[in-house]
């Protein structure tokens, strides 16, 4: 019996004896298994999204604020997984896919007096992409939100993480300013 | 004499002497063998796609009112020889027909008065770039910021046929020099995909 040099089918070669209903079966179930493994991993492009949840998120001591999540809106062709979803709320995501991932974080903010600008930035074991806003709401505009969007390379199960740093000038009693809706948005631009 | 499927499967004819069915067996399974992989391949090189992302730390003066074309100095992915710091640090280069998405992130030091910045991507071959300006921070801040920051984003198409380089370029009109800092800059394809991730 031989198999084929790529997907390993089975066949009859000319030494082996000829049985050709088991022979063309063995054929027919291997190739069957293998396309439906190929079937099976075409799927949704790897991505998560998690959101605040329900609580707003005090900001505390300062002088920056890792952003907490509580709900996992979406987790697609296992983008995370583990205590990743299990855990609420976090603030760090391990992206489980090897890859080029993109993120966008948003934080919305209300009028925080004394404070002149607030940035958000994405971190993973380095620096990705921040964004600073110098112009703060006020009473009559509302709240207002915040994004920055960025790119990073993740090597897969037990890899860095990612995550998003809130910050505010130095001034004032942070510890009572509020971060109301906050997300974070992940997901896979190109496998390794 | 055994015939062949569209797609090149042999199969022995009602004609074709039973002797050599094991021959034809095999010609057979190779046959599928090479198209199943063929397929496999295809959902591969959709899943990766082809993109790169380059970054840099180290200190590059901005002097006023003249252009600075970012420099790189880490390839932190390629999957498509995409970057090539040895013969060209400023370059990410698109070569496969299709449309990507090109960002950058670039981190500035801050200057005393209010001066803007601007952050260019620029694609060769005559192709339009995308450019992102901003306010640079003032003083009047409580206190300043210790960074400003700016992140263009853009899309660009390449035929596949010239070579697209995409590079970052800066420029700003304060009183004084100012640093380009930590800079991350990347493309990744997002057109022309067949299925998978």
């Amino acid at each position: 019996m031989g198999v084929t040099p790529n997907r390993g089918y089975p066949y009859p070669d000319p030494s082996s004896p000829m049985r050709m209903t088991k022979d063309l079966q063995a054929l027919a179930e291997a190739v069957d298994t293998d396309l439906k493994a190929e079937q099976d991993a075409i799927t949704q492009r790897p991505m998560f999204r998690a959101a605040g949840g329900g609580p707003r998120q005090a900001y505390g001591p300062g002088p920056t604020a890792d952003v907490s999540y509580g709900v996992i809106e979406a987790n697609n062709s296992g983008a995370i997984a583990g205590t990743d979803v299990s855990i609420l709320p976090r603030t760090t995501f391990t992206p489980l896919i090897a890859g080029l991932w993109a993120f966008t974080a948003t934080v919305e903010y209300p009028q925080w007096l004394g404070i002149g600008w607030v940035k958000l930035s994405l971190y993973s074991s380095s620096w990705i992409a921040s964004t600073i806003a110098t112009e703060m709401p006020n009473n009559v505009d509302g709240n207002r939100t915040i994004s920055v969007t960025g790119s990073q390379a993740f090597s897969g199960p037990g890899g860095n993480t990612v995550r998003a740093v809130f910050e505010a000038n130095p001034t004032g009693p942070r510890a009572v300013f509020p971060m109301f809706s906050r997300s974070l948005t992940g997901f896979l631009l190109a496998r390794t | 004499m055994p015939a062949n499927t569209p797609r090149g499967i042999s199969y022995p004819l009602y004609t074709d002497p039973i002797a050599n069915t094991q021959v034809y067996f095999q010609d057979m399974a190779t046959d599928i063998d090479t198209l199943v992989e063929q397929f496999s391949d295809r959902m591969d090189a959709a899943a990766m796609r082809p993109s790169a992302k380059a970054s840099g730390l180290a200190n590059q003066a901005l002097a006023p009112l003249t252009n600075v074309t970012c420099i790189w100095s880490a390839e932190d992915f390629d999957n498509a020889a995409m970057i090539n710091l040895g013969v060209n640090n400023t370059f990410i280069t698109l070569t496969e027909q299709g449309i990507y998405i090109v960002g950058a992130s670039i981190g500035l030091s801050n200057t005393l008065g209010t001066y803007g910045v601007r952050a260019t991507l620029t694609f060769s071959a005559g192709i339009g770039g995308g450019t992102q300006t901003l306010r640079g921070s003032s003083t009047t801040l409580d206190p300043s910021p210790t960074q400003t920051f700016i992140n263009p984003l853009s899309m660009v198409y390449c035929d596949g046929i010239t070579a697209v380089n995409c590079t970052v370029v800066m420029r700003q009109n304060a009183a004084g020099a100012i640093n380009i800092q930590d800079r991350n800059f990347w493309a990744s394809k997002v057109s022309n995909v067949t299925g998978g991730f």
